[in-house]
């Protein structure tokens, strides 16, 4: 999960989740949550992705960084 | 050790998903790699396994039969079974010297000249067998008792039995490439995967694929990033899966691939060796170069609490000497002479050899008689007697265990044994008991 296409990708994705909510970044993470788990995210996801995006200066790389751990977990694994 | 026995051992005993569940209910985790205490007191602490697959010819190697000059070139007195024989019963000696070499006088093939000079801190098993005789169903005979895919090879029953003695690193290594099989070779299969051996390189700059962090990652984003998987994880458990043993090791491997993350790096780094070891190892080698890091990187990762190191030594079919086997097995030799006969020496000279068990093994060995007459000659695959060798780890050094017939074409039949035997012995020598080491697989089959 360190790959350089996975980089590229999680960073070119977070950018089109943010294109298509106009930049509403609690959108973008259930719009997230639907194209890679298909399926809404628990409170409890929203928090954690909430964590990542306050705590970068760049609340969109925070937001990478979780779409960069989505794809990362088990759940990925098993969407369909 | 009889093979109906064996294979009790090894059948799963039948037992519901409350079984299964109730375990971990009260606590009981069985995806744990924290070290455990073996049954009895053990003599060896450690593994590192040799995998020469393809099927070496250990006639040609360690296995001098002298009655194969006397019918070189002339049809077998008794008759030779095989498997791509091509109708041949013609005998081929050895095309090369073997010499007398030790205190224990054995002789060894002149291929293996610095194998020769420490043949005395090594055990042969001469009269090895296996009841396949092609190389994929051999191949998971030989790490597995079982000759189809889908068991859990012997490092992970060791690591599932012993844990790990480094927290921060896994307790099955695999080394290199080589098996028919491929990864399937050194698999957990129903074992929980946190026992998996994982796949390394003798690479220092890179171990295990993309194990180092991005450059454009800080060291803070890089532990957020796996607390988040972590809690993705975890949260995924609690909704979904409470009792799902399978994503409990997923969650354990994740933490420990963040702990590997220095520690990996740290055992590639072979500028910590000395000069003399390297040279020793023959790593400015052209030929033995390559095999020279896995035998030091498995040593650096034995001596860092790996219990058990899977070294690969060839890739494919290249022990595979169907043809010309004069012009492929000096080079064969070549690439692991030096740097297997440098590892025992360098064990010992560091104190471990004898608490470090070393196996060299092939998944069968070759016949006596030539394939292929009709172009360079080679020889064809024997699952009837072949050798191999064990060293260390409490083992009597200089002792020779078994025989072969006078063409080296099958084992004799008071000392058979197969690699059940050797996995048993394996973990009699690390201390446990192989009837006690089951697992408790939720399934409504009953495994035989």
């Amino acid at each position: 999960m360190n790959s350089d296409p996975i980089m590229r990708t999680t960073k070119a994705f977070t950018a089109k989740m943010l294109e298509e909510t106009n930049n509403d970044r609690e959108k973008a993470v259930t719009l997230a949550f639907d194209q890679i788990y298909n399926r809404q995210p628990t409170e409890k996801e929203r928090q954690i992705a909430q964590n990542s995006m306050s705590m970068e200066a760049n609340p969109q790389e925070g937001l990478r960084l979780f779409v960069q751990a989505m794809f990362g977990a088990n759940n990925f694994l098993y969407s369909y | 050790m009889p093979r109906s026995d064996l294979a009790r051992w090894r059948r799963i005993p039948f037992c519901n998903l409350t079984d299964l569940y109730g375990a971990e209910l009260v606590g009981v985790r069985i995806s744990d790699l924290t070290p455990k205490k073996p049954n009895f007191a053990p003599k060896a602490q450690r593994v590192m396994f040799f995998y020469i697959g393809g099927g070496p010819s250990t006639i040609d190697m360690f296995d001098l039969k002298p009655t194969l000059v006397k019918y070189d070139g002339k049809p077998a007195p008794f008759e030779i079974k095989g498997r791509a024989l091509n109708e041949s019963q013609q005998v081929m000696a050895s095309p090369w010297k073997f010499s007398h070499c030790g205190e224990s006088g054995r002789q060894i093939s002149d291929l293996l000249p610095h194998f020769q000079k420490v043949v005395d801190k090594v055990t042969f098993l001469r009269s090895m067998t296996t009841d396949r005789i092609d190389h994929s169903t051999a191949q998971f005979t030989f790490v597995t008792d079982r000759g189809f895919t889908g068991f859990p090879a012997i490092g992970a029953w060791v690591s599932y039995a012993l844990g790990t003695e480094n927290r921060n690193l896994p307790a099955y290594i695999a080394l290199g490439e080589g098996a028919t099989i491929g990864a399937r070779a050194h698999s957990s299969a129903w074992l929980p995967p946190i026992f998996n051996g994982n796949s390394m390189r003798a690479d220092p700059s890179a171990p295990i694929f993309d194990i180092k962090r991005p450059d454009n990652m800080s060291a803070e984003q890089q532990k957020r990033f796996l607390s988040m998987v972590s809690a993705l994880d975890h949260e995924q458990k609690t909704q979904c899966y409470p009792l799902d043993q399978d994503l409990e090791s997923r969650i354990a491997n994740y933490e420990l691939a963040a702990r590997m993350q220095l520690e990996a790096l740290k055992v590639a780094n072979f500028n910590q060796e000395s000069e003399a070891i390297k040279k020793l190892y023959g790593m400015d080698e052209k030929v033995a170069g390559p095999f020279s890091k896995l035998c030091l990187m498995a040593r650096r990762l034995s001596e860092s609490g790996v219990r058990f190191v899977q070294v690969y030594a060839g890739g494919g079919g290249n022990w595979d000497t169907h043809n010309n086997i004069e012009g492929q097995l000096p080079g064969l030799c070549q690439y692991i002479d030096q740097s297997m006969s440098a590892l025992l020496i360098d064990l010992e000279q560091r104190g471990i050899l004898k608490d470090t068990l070393v196996i060299w093994s092939g998944e069968f060995g070759r016949l006596p008689t030539i394939e292929a007459k009709n172009s360079k000659p080679g020889r064809d695959h024997n699952p009837y007697g072949f050798s191999m060798w064990m060293a260390g780890g409490g083992l009597k050094a200089g002792f020779d265990f078994g025989q072969t017939d006078e063409l080296g074409y099958a084992a004799d039949k008071n000392y058979k044994i197969s690699h059940s035997d050797v996995h048993a012995t394996v973990q009699n020598l690390l201390g446990f008991e192989y009837k006690q080491n089951t697992f408790p697989y939720a399934t409504s089959r009953s495994w035989v």
